[in-house]
């Protein structure tokens, strides 16, 4: 199967399969590897460890063989786990697939009873539950499984709410199957996998569980238990604590294993391979200014792209391909092209922000030698507004760190400073919005925050990484008259990404096409978009009849 | 601020509302669970103190009102519960409430502590750890709490006393204090410490991993997001990145942990007090559960419940106080 495959490519899988797996096999062999009961006793008592081959690990108080019981005791440990767990999330899953589904009333109802169990102490449900029935296997497992299925519904039942509402649900409902049916072909395979994540840790939880309940004398007294054993060492703790310590030892690899198993597990249903974006190593040019980005020189090249590649980690073929390209000083620069063609990756690159293991090979050689600083020297601006700010700061304090950082501002400067930016973004009360979180604003609203805070520390260039893509087409409109405007008065060197040709064609001076992490052709924008070269730029123009319908903002169309 | 206010109080009435049913729900659980019970108290008591005719049962069923139907029994229950009355223990002969209170500081007192100690130094390490997800030392802090948080408490707490008690003799292995030692004031203050560095110790551990863990998941995932990005191209120092932008958002999952796991914390209570002989809540319960002590046990259950209920409860508004879009979405903000 090709689960287990991912679970066994990663150390933490492996591993964790490999000692359940030797676990597994020492349990099942227990009766023929130390036959007869483990309880009975079978040598001289309180022998110490490593002393004896008969008894590697030494005899306890009444002279029972310390190795034998541990290999049965994994028996009892890895059966309760399992059976717990098992029963926990047959009754989590049937419970949270009822109330996820039925809703309304019945929903409310049952999720009152797992508020119940959740606030309860499994460990004491379990323990007032053996007390009362009395102890025995199949009780214990019962015991735990009460005080554990209240996690799995919780979770069953929120991912069933997500996926309910998802097309193909709605649609097997209009065809008029069976809910019973829908619950279970529709739904079920999608609850699944974050169900099965969570349930490492419920094993893991019912064979800790059950070690505690019979060290305190509330498991199956005719079966020998790990737990049983420490309770049993430590009433020659002083003399003997091995008695003690070896079960505990197995019981931290048994659950070790498991644990290992669980990420395992939780890697590979995530398809989680893409490494977390981390920051690079701390830039060493900080104080190295570049002037030369903002001062004088227009038309000059800014910045000189020569045979320039870059490779994600985990990705066989490069994002970007041999790029050459030059970018002017004061110029309008528009990158197109389709998602997957590069145009993101040369971006971040050009900001000095690539991802953790992206491979960059090539020149990028900036007017004035040092590359820019992100933030001081070029502004940077993202996609989705509502995920660029922070949700948790104020607007102020995300507005302000920057200027705080690179100005040399105290923090009361670097505010009055914020609440300038928020002045020159046109965004209505800045007083106000100093003091707001990003939930409060429109996306629009948003987009001119993050742009006030790139723009923060006066850079002299600005990239903006399609920074309408995900605003409704008449903030598209604003939020680029907004960026047109501050290009002009700070006399900024703007970089656009952008899929969107016809807003590029409004806009920019330059544009650069690009496929597939190659450039297919730059120039001016007029001479590019009136007479494009390339088959793929004719392409995309034709695509965009629109171009003859007026730009979003006032007519520089060429 | 007096909005940020007004919205926790808004949450808190809202949750204390909610919990009313619920806390119904758990009583009558646990009442119908002690039913099921073959035998009840007085068969107990009658047990432990060698025997007794039936007169005397009887006598004492009536007494205890367990000689009525369930359903009146749990009417009699629930009316005495809403006079706060929990019923008296027949093992200890005394009210059940009194003994509760009675045990629950020591318990508290450990709860805190360890909550206090695991909580700082597992976010500590957790950010630690995360600052730089796949680096070494992210490996090395990862492995270490995985295997930690394997540990079971009452094994860890019998290692730890070998160790430092029976070994070494540094510190005392049970009780809360010194029997009849006569001390008051600071002295007794240091005294109880001394008591409280072994139990405390081995629950601040297992939970400082898990602590970690949870700060740790939850900063390799705001590295992928996108404000982590911004805030990096506003060429922020990492600390501030670090600190700030990433470990603050993080924060708000483990505060969410620190209610999560109070129930169970609760319950590991149980074996760490009897590990080290400390007189609380959780040796309380194993004490009813060996005298089959009904009502203290019923007692205990909801006791812990409700206390269960208090710790989200302030979670929640703690929660509310760092998370700025809680409760946004509120009529009349």
């Amino acid at each position: 199967m090709t689960l287990v495959r991912t679970i066994l490519g990663k150390p933490e899988g492996a591993i964790g399969l490999g000692i359940l797996a030797i676990l597994a096999t020492l349990a099942l062999l227990a009766p023929v590897l130390f036959p007869g009961d483990p309880l009975r006793i079978a040598g001289p008592a309180l022998k110490a460890p490593f002393s004896d081959a008969a008894f590697p690990l030494g005899t306890d108080r009444l002279g029972r063989d310390v190795l034998a019981g541990i290999v049965h005791g994994a028996r009892t440990s890895l059966f309760v786990g399992l059976a717990a767990a098992l029963a926990a999330l047959a009754i989590g899953l049937s419970v949270g697939l009822t109330a996820g589904f039925a809703g309304g009333l019945a929903d409310e109802a049952l999720m009152r009873v797992v508020d119940a169990f959740q606030i309860v102490p499994g460990f004491l449900l379990a323990l007032a539950f053996v007390s009362v029935i009395g102890a025995s296997v199949p009780v214990v497992v019962l015991a735990i499984a009460l005080g554990a299925w209240a996690d799995p519904a919780r979770l069953t039942r929120a991912e069933v709410l997500s996926v309910r509402e998802r097309d193909y649900v709605s649609a097997a409902r209009v065809l008029g199957m069976h809910p019973v049916e829908i619950a279970f072909r529709e739904i079920l395979p999608n609850v699944l996998p974050p169900v099965l994540a969570l349930s490492a840790i419920i094993v893991a939880a019912a064979i800790l569980t059950e070690a505690a309940l019979s060290f305190l004398g509330l498991g199956d007294p005719n079966v020998v238990t790990w737990g049983s054993m420490i309770a049993e060492g430590r009433n020659v703790l002083r003399s003997s604590p091995f008695l003690s310590i070896f079960p505990g030892l197995a019981l931290v690899v048994t659950v070790v294993g498991v644990y290992l198993l669980g990420e395992g597990l939780t890697n590979a249903l995530a398809g989680n391979d893409d490494p977390p974006c981390r920051p690079a190593s701390p830039r060493r040019r900080r104080d190295m200014g570049d002037p030369s980005i903002r001062r004088g020189g227009e038309g000059s090249p800014l910045c000189t792209i020569e045979n320039f590649s870059v490779t994600h980690r985990g990705q066989d073929g490069p994002a970007l391909n041999k790029l050459d390209l030059t970018i002017r000083k004061g110029g309008r620069l528009a990158i197109i092209g389709e998602s997957g063609s590069g145009k993101s990756t040369l971006a971040r690159a050009l900001a000095g922000l690539l991802p953790d293991g992206a491979r960059a090979e090539g020149r990028i050689s900036w007017a004035g030698g040092a590359a820019p600083l992100a933030g001081r020297d070029l502004g940077f601006v993202l996609q989705d507004p509502s995920a660029s700010l922070n949700p948790v700061l104020t607007i102020g304090e995300q507005v302000a760190e920057g200027a705080r950082q690179h100005l040399g501002l105290s923090w009361p400067d670097a505010r009055s400073r914020a609440l300038d930016m928020l002045v020159r973004v046109q965004l209505p009360e800045p007083e106000k919005l100093l003091k707001a979180y990003p939930h409060q604003l429109s996306g629009g609203q948003r987009q001119r925050v993050a742009i006030a805070a790139a723009l923060a520390a006066r850079p002299g260039l600005l990239i903006a990484d399609e920074p309408t893509s995900a605003l409704d087409m008449v903030v598209q409109a604003e939020i680029v008259t907004l960026l047109d405007e501050l290009v002009r008065e700070a006399g900024m060197t703007l970089i656009f990404v952008t899929h969107d040709i016809a807003l590029a064609a409004g806009f920019a001076d330059h544009v650069a096409i690009f496929r597939e992490g190659r450039l297919v052709e730059t120039g001016p924008a007029a001479a590019v978009l009136t007479a494009p070269r390339e088959a793929y730029t004719r392409m995309l123009v034709a695509s965009h009849r629109d171009l003859a319908t007026p730009p979003l903002i006032g007519g520089i169309v060429p | 601020m007096a909005g940020s206010v007004n919205r926790a109080l808004r949450i808190a009435g809202r949750r204390v509302l909610a919990s009313i049913p619920v806390l119904l729900i758990v009583i009558v659980l646990t009442f119908l669970l002690l039913e099921t019970a073959s035998g009840d108290a007085v068969d107990a008591y009658l047990l432990s103190i060698g025997g007794g005719d039936a007169t005397v049962a009887e006598g004492l069923r009536q007494a205890y009102g367990l000689d009525q139907s369930m359903p009146a029994r749990l009417w009699l229950y629930l009316s005495a519960l809403a006079r706060l009355d929990l019923g008296r223990s027949v093992a200890f002969d005394r009210p059940v409430l009194g003994l509760v209170f009675e045990r629950l500081p020591n318990t508290l007192l450990l709860m805190a502590s360890a909550t206090a100690l695991a909580f700082g130094l597992g976010s500590a390490l957790g950010i630690l750890a995360g600052a730089r997800p796949g680096s070494l030392r992210d490996r090395l802090l990862s492995t270490a709490s995985l295997i930690v948080y394997a540990i079971p408490g009452f094994w860890l707490g019998l290692v730890l006393a070998i160790v430092f008690a029976v070994q070494l003799r540094w510190l005392p292995t049970s009780g809360i204090e010194t029997i009849a030692s006569g001390r008051t004031g600071l002295s007794r203050a240091a005294d109880i410490a001394a008591h409280l560095v072994l139990p405390v110790g081995t629950l601040a551990l297992i939970y400082t991993a898990l602590y970690l863990r949870v700060m740790r998941a939850g900063m390799a995932g705001i590295w992928r997001l996108d404000f982590a990005l911004f805030a990096r191209a506003k060429g922020l120092s990492r600390r501030r990145i670090v600190l700030r932008h990433v470990a603050r958002n993080a924060l708000l999952p483990l505060v969410t942990m620190l209610g999560l796991q109070s129930a169970a914390m609760l319950g590991g209570s149980v074996v760490i007090e009897s590990i080290f002989a400390i007189p609380g809540f959780g040796r309380l319960a194993q004490e009813a559960v060996s005298g089959r002590d009904t009502a203290l046990l019923t007692g205990i259950i909801i006791v812990s419940a409700v206390l269960v209920m208090l710790v989200n409860l302030a979670v929640d508004i703690v929660y509310a106080a760092l998370d700025p879009r809680v409760g946004a979405s509120e009529p009349g903000r």
